[in-house]
């Protein structure tokens, strides 16, 4: 925020007057006689001297002008003759004409570049008017005249966001996007590098410090934990404090955390979740469970002691949401959450093949050992809700009178993007999902919150497979596309993040278009080119995990789990590394490849997104929604 | 853990499967010390079968190693005592193979999606984990003779092709191997069933593996704390566990590069 300071200026002017006497004059004297004549003076000469440039004295050429007197009457000067001398220099370039400059001005990157500036500053003055929506498209200016009323300019830019959407892409780092926003460029026929992503083109982006407070590389649990409460949290522990022990229950009591999601709730919003992975994985579960472990996605998952001491499975709060939050908050009124989408149907059913779902992929679906169905359970609570597990389920669901959406299209995760075909039954895309939703969603004028999770971009890096994170990430994109086509930039905040990076590079000098799954070939040349083990090489490679599979035309990342690691460099020449089952080079031999800690992105566009910019712990993210969407304040004001 | 009682097994010996070819075996189905109206009383989708696994080359030590096969229903199991190691597969709405990994000596499991692929081959074909040897291979081969009738039924088959020389002694009724080989540049594999369980609570043996703590293998890389999960990494797998039923490259003998 900018202060604004005052000052005034006072300029005193004195005046000055002088005064004296004056007497009469006298008479003319008489004139006196002629002096002899004189003799002849000396010549003077003056001398001009063109300089070149890079001369000592005017370094951008001009003239040295000497005078003196021609003290031996030879009519030149001599240097012991010039008593002056002068430089007339010509001046620097400081400025040059169009026609100077034609190169530049009619270069196509010049100008695309002078019209992104025109734009960001457009952009800028708009969002930070403090009128209309502030949002990115308005055009006004403000000025402010007092601390007064720079307040009021600030007060009214809070809560003009109505909804605001969050989308996540589990482990899609900087990186991540670019080779996923190159590859959908070649994928349409362009060379890639000069495409733009649908979050790309949003007008505002900083950077977060992913980092949790016991961990320089972070986990999904503690950084979801981080933008969904503002509170930075360990690791693999979801929506409480760094005062948590993990895996210990008895410390979970007092070190709760509210997220938006329930703030949203509180307020009167409609709220929902989506997510590629399963539903109670670390991402979804940081907007409405409390845990001590991220692992406790059912009861079967926690230690006896736990559940004897009383906390409850990620998969029962969400079914359990409403009630929770209104057993935290006396005399609270709540409706629930209204969208959930995703997979991990196994959490929500009991060890009992009597439960199996239609489309069960095991011969047991559920895991619960406590023979609870909480699909049943969910149902009785929300008569009027949906249940869906599969594509006929999702496709047959009426947005504008469903009132409530509980999908389970999975066992576990969702398949990956480009695994999805293999589905049993059929699983709609995260863009889909998310259409879906808002429709949904924005059936309450009172707005929404919606959090979607890209889970598995995360899943086929750590498998090494960059074809794999790269296409979930295209999807991401074009589900972050279909809420921007869906909503107004007057009234919804969406920003677009990453929890964490992953140790993934893009790497080399390959030349422009080059296929960015393939091997690096340089500029210039047609083949590929080698390293100094002379084996041709590729651009994406990763630092640590399995390392080289080439398991061809296989969609499935995880397939290389299935060998131990086989790291280092191997002859590639002959193989195709653009498969989708070619798994990249790597270094370090690990079990999986792993997060990195560097920062990642934030794109935001709406509502408060100007608030976005410059180097932010990631718990900001909390606190940019909390000022667009006013949550807080609206939520206190609901419980009044 | 789930603790069971053992199951009355009916036993049923194959006395003859000796480790040469069958070509020189003139026993037919009177090799099972069982009565054949036994086995007509029972099918192929519940039976515990122990093989005998025997790897000779001119150059090295031979080594002999065991696995059980577990049938129940639509799942199969490769149980595998050297390396502690059990593999199955549950066949889902006969499309789709869900294969899961255990480690009978952490009692853990690593799940894997149906659809899924192994070894960089997608599972699509149920028969070559249910009977070891695919139906597509079984077909491929030649049957040089035929004994006994009905239940009783053995056959015998063979197959020369650069993967090497195949020989197949084959229970029909059963859908089970008795016999078979492949041999290649003068090293030979053989799987010998040693004998036949045909009444083994087999939904014991499932059940006791699906009560182990389980881990999506999507997941693996989530947690770096897990002492199990690391140790993944050195143990090695299946392939690497001289269990003799896959090539020194992963790849399952007489399949490779068929799937």
């Amino acid at each position: 925020m900018n202060l604004f300071k005052l000052s005034i200026i006072a300029v005193a002017v004195a005046g000055l007057s002088a005064c004296s006497l004056e007497g009469d004059d006298g008479n003319d004297g008489a004139p006196g006689v002629d002096g002899v004549d004189g003799q002849n003076g000396l010549t003077s000469l003056t001398v001009q001297t063109e300089l070149a440039v890079g001369d000592a004295n005017c370094p951008n050429s001009g003239v040295r002008i000497d005078s003196g007197l021609d003290a031996d009457a030879d009519g030149t000067l001599v240097d012991s003759e010039i008593t002056s001398t002068s430089y007339v220099c010509v001046p620097g370039v400081n400025s040059v004409s169009s026609s100077e400059l034609l190169t530049s001005l009619n270069n196509e990157w010049f100008v695309a570049a002078q019209t992104e500036v025109e734009n960001n500053k457009a952009v800028w003055m708009n969002a930070t008017s403090g009128e209309s929506a502030a949002s990115s498209n308005a055009a006004f200016t403000a000025t402010v005249n007092s601390r007064e009323e720079l307040d009021a300019m600030v007060a009214n830019l809070r809560g003009k966001a109505k909804n605001v959407i969050l989308f996540v892409g589990d482990g899609m780092g900087v990186s991540t996007v670019t080779a996923a926003r190159i590859l959908d460029g070649q994928m349409n026929g362009l060379a890639g590098e000069e495409n733009q992503l649908s979050f790309d083109k949003f007008p505002f982006s900083g950077l977060s410090k992913t980092y949790n407070v016991d961990a320089q590389t972070p986990d999904s649990a503690g950084t979801m934990t981080a933008m969904m409460s503002g509170i930075k949290t360990d690791v693999g522990v979801i929506g409480v404090d760094e005062d948590i022990e993990r895996g210990d229950c008895s410390t979970v009591a007092g070190n709760e955390l509210v997220t938006a999601l329930e703030l949203a709730e509180i307020a009167g919003k409609s709220t929902g979740i989506i997510s590629t992975a399963r539903i109670t994985h670390a991402t979804p579960a940081a907007t409405y469970a409390k845990s001590a472990d991220r692992n406790w996605e059912d009861i079967s998952d926690m230690p006896e002691a736990a559940v004897t001491a009383g906390c409850s499975d990620i998969a029962d709060q969400l079914i359990n949401f409403e009630a929770n939050l209104e057993a935290n908050f006396e005399g609270l009124d709540v409706d629930g959450i209204e969208v959930v989408m995703g997979g991990g149907r196994r959490h929500f059913l009991p060890r009992d093949e009597a439960f199996n779902s239609p489309d069960a992929a095991s011969s047991i679906e559920g895991d619960r050992t406590d023979g609870r169905d909480l699909t049943a359970e969910w149902q009785t609570m929300y008569e009027n809700g949906v249940y869906v597990f599969d594509q006929s389920g999702f496709d047959g669901l009426d947005t504008e009178t469903t009132e409530k959406v509980f999908a389970l299209f999975n066992e576990s995760h969702m398949q990956y993007e480009a695994d999805r075909s293999n589905d049993i039954a059929g699983e709609p895309s995260i863009a889909e999902m998310t259409s879906a939703a808002i429709k949904v969603l924005d059936n309450n004028e009172k707005g929404f919150f919606l959090m979607v999770e890209s889970g598995r971009i995360d899943h086929a890096h750590h498998a090494g497979n960059a074809y794999g994170a790269l296409h979930d990430t295209i999807a991401f994109a074009e589900a972050v596309d279909a809420a921007d086509k869906l909503t107004d930039d007057e009234d919804t905040l969406i920003i677009v993040t990453a929890d964490h990076g992953h140790v993934f590079t893009i790497a080399g000098y390959p030349k422009r278009g080059n296929p960015i799954l393939g091997k690096v070939v340089n500029v210039g040349s047609d083949e590929a080119a080698t390293a100094a083990d002379g084996t041709p090489y590729t651009t994406l490679g990763y630092t640590n995990g399995l390392g080289f599979r080439n398991l061809g035309d296989v969609t499935n990342s995880d397939a290389s789990y299935l060998a131990g690691p086989d790291t280092g460099r191997k002859d590639i020449t002959d193989v195709d590394t653009t498969t989708p089952g070619y798994h990249q080079e790597a270094l370090i031999p690990l079990s999986s490849e792993t997060h990195s800690g560097e920062d990642v992105g934030i794109y935001a566009k709406g509502p408060g997104a100007f608030l976005v910019n410059g180097t932010n712990e990631q718990s900001v993210i909390f606190h940019v929604m909390d000022f667009a969407g006013d949550f807080v304040s609206q939520a206190e004001s609901a419980m009044e | 853990m789930k603790s069971h009682k053992a199951p009355i097994f009916a036993f049923v010996l194959f006395s003859s499967l000796s480790t040469h070819g069958f070509a020189q075996d003139t026993k037919s189905h009177s090799a099972i010390d069982v009565s054949p109206e036994l086995v007509c009383e029972k099918n192929d989708t519940n039976l515990h079968a122990t093989y005998e696994i025997s790897i000779k080359s001119p150059s090295k030590d031979p080594k002999t190693t065991s696995l059980h096969l577990w049938r129940n229903a639509n799942n199969v199991a490769h149980e595998y005592p050297a390396t502690n190691v059990t593999e199955s597969w549950t066949l889902v709405r006969d499309r789709f193979i869900k294969p899961t990994r255990y480690f009978d000596a952490h009692e853990r499991a690593i799940e894997y999606q149906p659809g899924e692929t192994i070894h960089g081959k997608k599972e699509t074909d149920f028969s070559y984990r249910y009977q070891l040897i695919s139906d597509k291979l079984i077909n491929a081969m030649t049957l040089d003779k035929k004994d006994g009738n009905g239940c009783d039924t053995v056959e015998y088959y063979s197959l020369e092709n650069t993967q090497g020389k195949f020989t197949l002694k084959w229970l029909p009724h059963l859908k089970l191997v008795a016999f078979f080989s492949v041999d290649k540049n003068g090293l030979t594999r053989e799987w010998t069933l040693k004998n036949i369980d045909l009444n083994a609570n087999t939904e014991a043996f499932f059940s006791k593996r699906r009560d182990y703590q389980s881990t999506d293998y999507a997941d693996i890389g989530d947690d770096h704390t897990d002492p199990f999960l690391t140790k993944m990494v050195t143990q090695g797998f299946i392939e690497a566990g001289a269990s003799g039923y896959y090539d020194e490259h992963g790849h399952s003998i007489g399949e490779s590069h068929s799937h």
